[in-house]
């Protein structure tokens, strides 16, 4: 059977039935292998939104391609992702008969095919961790392009970041614990999440307070670390304890003021329902203005930063007639209260050009 | 299944014998039409069941043969052998008047006889059973090294590729050389 007979339409199907993993290992076969490949499968390449590697937790080691869950009625979850390669470091004398080496952007590295997923790992001396994850991300580069987002998420204590061109990294750990001061020289982070409160706020040297986004549940103290040095973009922060809404308070009056969070574009805190607040107390101190009640308000939505996952991919939308206006450039940020939520919103118009949205 | 038997390569074959309706009899009497491959096998074949080949639909639907006519004037697909055309007109027949299933699990495991069986269905145009064998095809290399890909699929090495492109080239060159020579014995 000679694929080269086959007219190039049939060709296309062909290769629009193969799995991306499949795709990448058929693209070593030879240079116009891979040439059909990139020319024939132009628009699904294009499709691809973002690939993701794994360092740490259940899927260590995975390249995926993270696509758009199908949800059934049974609440089946299909094709969450597909995965690409499986990366793993092994021992010298772990080599496996069955193994074949592939010239990946330069490199010479040992792969196998993983019978549970079809898919195939490159497996690595600890000491070539470094070289052959640059390999395999060059040629990722090289095949699926680079204007899909990269991401590295570590969700392990080791920490591994290579240091690799259009790259963004995040960190999915369950506790934070002495996290930042491990982790000193960090490149600046896209996202930080974590699953258990954070009971000590970063160092304030921290380059964790530059991270793009930050999704956190945290102590009071963490939270007004947060509130008072983050310089990021987007944050929402879950207070896992009773909260002093003068923290809040201090926070818009220094963004009004434009001391703090110049490109925060959300915010959204959550505090714990048994706390008391009140939310006209702190409306007042912060010299809320109003929009006219007889007119519908503006919603603030943007595209969340946190982008390796393919839910949630935009911010909750606000809807408020409150805003506060940033003396420095008179940009304006939608303010809404509604229970224990606070929502922050900042748009990249002028007092002005906000209300003529409404006209 | 339809059955067939031996036609000849004059214009009026033997007589075939009938494909097998499909449960539902139709209420107008159904038309017939007669295609035969390199084996000159000449296979009655429905009119609802060729509707799958949009090459053969296009063919017949201005046609307005009798049933005579349609036994006296088969179509001749001499680019396709004789078992590979049955294979096509069962699957037709099969699958007339219904939908068409997510998979088929009924195409031959033995790759010429695939290779064979795309190549037939690219030229008839049968859309659904293309899909098919296309992923019949695709899943001949799953989880394949590259060199298990350039053996199950026939693909060229960079050296072989580069080695045939150097010889198009050189045939090219002197085709073109013939050329120039004979232009300039005409011009004499």
């Amino acid at each position: 059977m000679k694929l080269s007979k086959y007219p190039s339409l049939v060709q296309k199907e062909i290769l629009e039935n193969m799995t991306y993993s499949d795709l990448f290992l058929l693209s070593f076969v030879s240079k116009n292998t891979k040439k059909l490949i990139k020319s024939s499968q132009t628009t699904r390449l294009r499709s691809i939104g973002r690939i993701v590697y794994y360092n740490g937790g259940t899927r260590d080691g995975m390249a995926n391609i993270s696509v758009k869950p199908i949800l059934h009625h049974t609440n089946r979850v299909e094709k969450a992702n597909e995965f690409i390669l499986k990366m793993v470091e092994c021992k010298e004398d772990a080599k496996n008969n069955d193994s074949f080496q592939l010239n990946v952007a330069g490199k010479l590295i040992d792969f196998g095919i993983c019978g549970r997923y079809n898919c195939p790992v490159a497996s690595f001396l600890s000491i070539d961790k470094e070289s052959v994850i640059g390999s395999i991300h060059n040629y990722f580069l090289d095949f699926f392009g680079d204007s899909i987002e990269y991401y590295w998420v570590v969700s392990d204590y080791k920490l591994f970041i290579p240091r690799l061109q259009n790259l963004s990294v995040c960190l999915s750990i369950g506790n934070m614990v002495d996290i930042a001061d491990r982790f000193p020289s960090s490149p600046v982070l896209n996202h930080i999440e974590n699953s258990f409160p954070m009971n000590n706020p970063f160092s304030p040297q921290s380059k964790f307070y530059q991270a793009d986004s930050l999704l956190l549940i945290l102590n009071v103290k963490s939270l007004l670390a947060i509130l008072e040095q983050f310089q990021g973009r987007q944050a929402s922060l879950t207070c896992t304890n009773s909260f002093d809404i003068r923290g809040l308070t201090e926070f818009v009056n220094r963004w009004k003021s434009g001391e703090a969070c110049q490109k925060l574009e959300y915010l959204k805190v959550i505090i714990l329902p048994t706390t008391e607040i009140s939310w006209t107390e702190m409306l007042n101190a912060i010299g809320v203005k109003q929009i006219d009640e007889t007119k519908t308000p503006p919603t603030h939505v943007l595209p969340r930063v946190r982008g390796w996952r393919c839910f949630g991919q935009k911010t909750d939308p606000i809807i408020s007639h409150t805003y506060v206006v940033r003396e420095t450039d008179n940009h304006v940020a939608s303010i809404s209260v509604h229970r224990e939520i606070f929502s922050f919103g900042v748009w990249n118009k002028t007092e002005e050009e906000f209300l003529a949205m409404m006209d | 299944m339809s059955s067939t038997e031996q036609g000849t390569s004059s214009a009026a074959p033997a007589e075939p014998t009938t494909a097998p309706e499909s449960a539902a009899a139709p209420e107008v009497p159904e038309s017939f039409y007669y295609v035969h491959g390199k084996d000159k096998v000449v296979h009655k074949v429905s009119a609802g069941a060729l509707q799958h080949s949009a090459l053969i639909h296009g063919m017949i639907s201005n046609l307005g043969y009798t049933e005579e006519q349609a036994k006296a004037n088969p179509f001749p697909f001499e680019n396709i052998d004789g078992d590979i055309l049955q294979m096509v007109v069962d699957w037709c027949n099969q699958h007339k008047g219904k939908p068409t299933p997510p998979e088929d699990t009924n195409l031959p495991k033995q790759k010429e006889k695939l290779f064979d069986l795309v190549l037939a269905v690219n030229y008839l145009e049968i859309k659904e059973l293309l899909t098919y064998c296309c992923k019949q095809v695709a899943m001949m290399v799953k989880g394949k090294s590259p060199e298990e890909i350039r053996e199950i699929w026939m693909i060229p090495t960079d050296a072989e590729d580069e080695a045939a492109e150097k010889e198009a080239k050189k045939r090219a060159g002197k085709e073109a050389a013939g050329e120039t020579a004979a232009a300039a014995g005409d011009a004499k």
